[in-house]
This record gives C-alpha cells, sequence and structure tokens, in this order.
C-alpha cells in the first residue's frame, strides 16, 4: 500500500518538474497577480496528489488545465461571495461588521453553502435559509417570502432532496 | 434502493420543519431513523452536512443576509461547466481530442480589486482591462465580438476589414472603426470615449450615436447625455492615475471602489463636493486621506474592509 502511494508521490514529482513552470505561466495570462498563479498550480499538484486514481495520465497538460481551472472557478467564486457578502452586511442595519477572523470564517463557510445550494433556483434558497437559519415555521416564511405554504413545502422539498442526494455521492 | 431512502428522509425532515410536527411524529421518525442502520447513516450525514451552517447561526447571520450573498452573481459557470463537463468519466475522448489550453476553455478574462491587465486576443488586438472588470471574448468568422459583463477597458483594434470588431455591454454595442477607444459600464453607467477613429454606438432602445474620434458620451437606461470633448481624466486609470477637474466628490469614489476591497460608503450629504487632482490610484486609502485634508470630510474606518466618508 505505501509503495504504491510512493510511486505514485514519485509520479505526480515528475509531473511536477516537467509542468509547473509551464503551467504557472498559463495561469499568469488569467490571474494578474504571479503569486495568484503559483498557488492555484501548487494546489493543482497538491490535488492530483491526493487522487491516486488518476495515473497514468496520456495527456497530463490537459488534466492538469481541467484541474486548475476548477480551482481558478473557486477562487473567483471566492471573491464574488465575498463581495456580495459584503454588500448584504453593510445593507442590513441590524448587523455590525464582524471582525476578521470572523469574516474569513462566515466566508469559508458561505462557499461550502454555496456549494451545497448550488442550482437551486433562488426561491428555493431563499425558503431553506429562512427554515435552517431563522428556523421559522412554513406559515411564516410563506407570509415572509409571499408564496403559498404548498410552495413552501415543495421548496423545502427540493432542497431537501439536494442535500440527502449530496449525501450519498 | 437510493432513491426510495432519499425520498422517506426528504418526507421526514419536510414535516419536521413545518412546524406543526407533533410530538407523535417525533417518535415516530425516530422509530423510523432506528428501523434501518442505513436510514440513521443517512441522517447523520445530512446532520454533518448542514453543520456548514453553524457558523453563520453563531455569527447571528440572517437567512436574507446569506441569501443575498449567494446571490452573487457568477459569470464563470457557465463557461466553468462546459469546460468540466469531461471531467470525470469522459475525460479520456472529448476533452483530450485537441490540444486545449486554459485560452481555449475560457474565453473570458477578468480583473479583481486593484488590478489592471492586459489581454491580446487571437487577431492580436489588446484588450486592457481596468480594476474589476470581466469580459468574455466571442471571436468567430463573422464577427469579433467582445462582451463586457461589468467595468471598464481600453480596446487596441487590430484592423480585419472582413470581420467588425464588436463589444456588447448590457445597455449598448459599440462598433469599431478606427482603432482605440475606452468602454466602462458600471451600475448601469456607461461611458464611450472615441480616441482613434469613429465609433457607432447603439443602445438596446434602438437609439444610434456616431461617436467621432476625440469625443466621449456617457450613457445610462434613459438615453445618451451630451457628446463632449474627451478629457485626460477619463484615460488617465491607464497609467495608473486618477484625474479630476471639479468633479464631485461621488464620482473619485465611484472610481476608487475597483480599487478597493471592502466597502466603501459615502455620505450623501458630502456627494456634491467638489474634487481637482491628480492621484495614484494604486492605493486608495492615501486617496482618500489626501482628500480629507482638503476637504470638510471625514473618513472612519472599521476593520479596514468598512470605510465610511461622512461630513467633517
Amino acid at each position: 500500500m505505501s509503495g504504491a502511494d510512493t510511486s505514485h508521490s514519485d509520479y505526480v514529482g515528475g509531473l511536477f518538474r516537467s509542468h509547473y513552470d509551464w503551467l504557472c505561466s498559463r495561469l499568469h495570462r488569467h490571474l494578474d497577480s504571479r503569486a495568484h498563479a503559483e498557488d492555484i498550480a501548487a494546489d493543482t499538484f497538491v490535488q492530483l496528489l491526493s487522487s491516486p486514481g488518476v495515473v497514468p495520465i496520456r495527456q497530463p497538460r490537459a488534466l492538469l488545465t481541467t484541474i486548475a481551472q476548477r480551482l481558478m472557478y473557486q477562487l473567483w467564486r471566492r471573491r464574488d461571495l465575498e463581495r456580495a457578502y459584503l454588500d448584504a452586511l453593510d445593507n442590513d442595519e441590524t448587523c455590525s461588521a464582524p471582525s476578521p477572523e470572523d469574516l474569513a470564517h462566515m466566508l469559508e463557510a458561505l462557499q461550502a453553502i454555496d456549494q451545497l445550494l448550488d442550482g437551486l433556483p433562488a426561491k428555493v434558497k431563499a425558503t431553506f435559509l429562512l427554515s435552517q437559519l431563522n428556523g421559522l415555521t412554513y406559515p411564516e416564511i410563506a407570509a415572509e417570502l409571499g408564496i403559498s405554504q404548498r410552495s413552501v413545502s415543495d421548496y423545502m422539498a427540493r432542497a431537501l432532496n439536494r442535500c440527502l442526494r449530496l449525501c450519498l455521492e | 434502493m437510493n432513491d426510495a431512502l432519499i425520498d422517506s428522509a426528504t418526507r421526514w425532515y419536510v414535516l419536521l420543519r413545518s412546524g406543526e410536527a407533533t410530538a407523535a411524529d417525533w417518535q415516530r421518525y425516530h422509530h423510523w431513523r432506528a428501523a434501518d442502520p442505513r436510514h440513521d447513516a443517512l441522517c447523520r450525514q445530512l446532520e454533518m452536512r448542514l453543520g456548514v451552517f453553524q457558523v453563520a447561526q453563531a455569527q447571528g447571520v440572517s437567512g436574507k443576509v446569506l441569501q443575498q450573498a449567494l446571490d452573487a452573481p457568477s459569470s464563470r459557470r457557465h463557461v466553468l461547466q462546459v469546460a468540466l463537463a469531461g471531467a470525470g468519466v469522459a475525460m479520456g475522448a472529448a476533452l483530450l481530442s485537441k490540444p486545449m489550453g486554459l485560452a481555449d476553455l475560457t474565453a473570458d478574462v477578468r480583473t479583481g480589486t486593484g488590478e489592471r491587465r492586459t489581454v491580446t486576443l487571437a487577431d492580436g488586438s489588446e484588450l486592457l482591462l481596468n480594476a474589476q472588470s470581466a469580459a468574455d471574448i466571442q471571436f468567430d468568422p463573422q464577427r469579433r465580438l467582445v462582451r463586457l459583463r461589468e467595468g471598464e477597458l481600453l480596446a487596441r483594434v487590430a484592423s480585419d476589414r472582413n470581420r467588425p470588431f464588436l463589444i456588447q455591454t448590457e445597455q449598448a454595442q459599440v462598433r469599431a472603426y478606427g482603432n482605440r477607444f475606452v468602454l466602462r459600464e458600471r451600475q448601469g453607467q456607461g461611458q464611450v470615449v472615441a480616441l482613434d477613429g469613429a465609433l457607432e454606438i447603439d443602445r438596446q432602445s434602438g437609439e444610434r450615436l456616431q461617436l467621432a474620434a476625440g469625443y466621449e458620451v456617457h450613457f445610462d437606461r434613459a438615453g445618451f447625455g451630451p457628446v463632449q470633448v474627451s478629457s485626460a481624466g477619463a484615460t488617465a486609470w491607464i497609467d495608473g492615475f486618477l484625474q479630476v477637474r471639479d468633479r464631485p466628490l461621488a464620482e473619485v469614489i465611484d472610481a476608487l471602489r475597483p480599487y478597493h476591497t471592502g466597502v466603501l460608503r459615502l455620505d450623501p450629504s458630502v456627494a456634491g463636493l467638489r474634487v481637482s487632482g491628480l492621484y495614484r490610484l494604486d492605493n486608495p486609502q492615501q486617496i482618500l486621506d489626501t482628500l480629507a485634508r482638503t476637504l470638510p470630510i471625514h473618513i472612519t474606518r472599521r476593520t479596514g474592509l468598512w470605510v465610511t466618508v461622512n461630513a467633517a
């Protein structure tokens, strides 16, 4: 078992030596800062290292590109979420400015929640969040969102169904 | 089997969260959960998944605030979904059939806070994106189309008699006859500056305007503003400067926003103060401090992310 792991890390190490610089310069075209490009390139190899199923790779650059892209997407989405979250807090009189630590925790959680509810329509998300975070009952949610109680149950079912499905993946 | 399991679990949770579940309902739920180890395992996994909400609960973040944050538009999503479609099982065939670089898969480009960047397009044209800007590039044999999703860019257009060069924003489409122009659209407010050669601007409403070189025009949902001789200020950002002459403070703050990380809030009572000067964009905090020395305003900073500009 450990022998297989060593050969995998050797293999990824070899890929790193041959393709790391290429990936960095590739990424640099899309990310203004060299440091960001290097971070993402390094993360790409870390991901490859933690997924032993991919060996052998016939076209390593294509696979590296795919992984790097997913990481870039996450970085961008994180920025989008951060900006939108700060705006939302700013518009809400009941919220005060969080400490930098709280903010960092929250942004991490926000990204996880974003992935959890990804693809659900806005009304479904709104319904689920009012139930999950504010603990509202269905009649209260229906009144808050101006929808029928029937819709609230349907939306809850959709959201829960998605979360449950992710549990079994 | 899994479908049936998920369906029953869904039904239970929908009932338990309604606010109308009775003690008997809870008892029957516990009974169901204990009846099969798979039921219990699934419930545990769900509880773990929903653990991500604990941070928000601990910080007293409401569902509404979270909802607004999650509504953040994701211009990348579509492109990346296409790109990742083959990442799992089909990795071998479709994606690897031709050599692909990032440029092929994600044609669009974006800059973050405080970043400016030049991109060279396939035809040799160049786009310089100002901070917090995003554009998609959609070239085909008939036309060269750039979609400016947000922000501001300088275009240097390579000549190609057969393919017009078009930039599309939410509200307008600009067709380039010359080779250099600046286009901006943020929050419904647009501006075009023709530097070299004429431009043709079509608004969504069907209104059309010809803009000669050396002129600029603003537009918004209501229509075009007056055509004016272009000022050096409109293009100063290209060199990393903010140049204003007798402009309202609100305009200066708006120009700083793409360079400021966090929230920058302006008290409406000072928004109309007139400002003149030349500032380096790369240090927005310093610009604010300079403004505070010369104007009757006060800058309040909370955690560096919240900056409020008030009357002194």
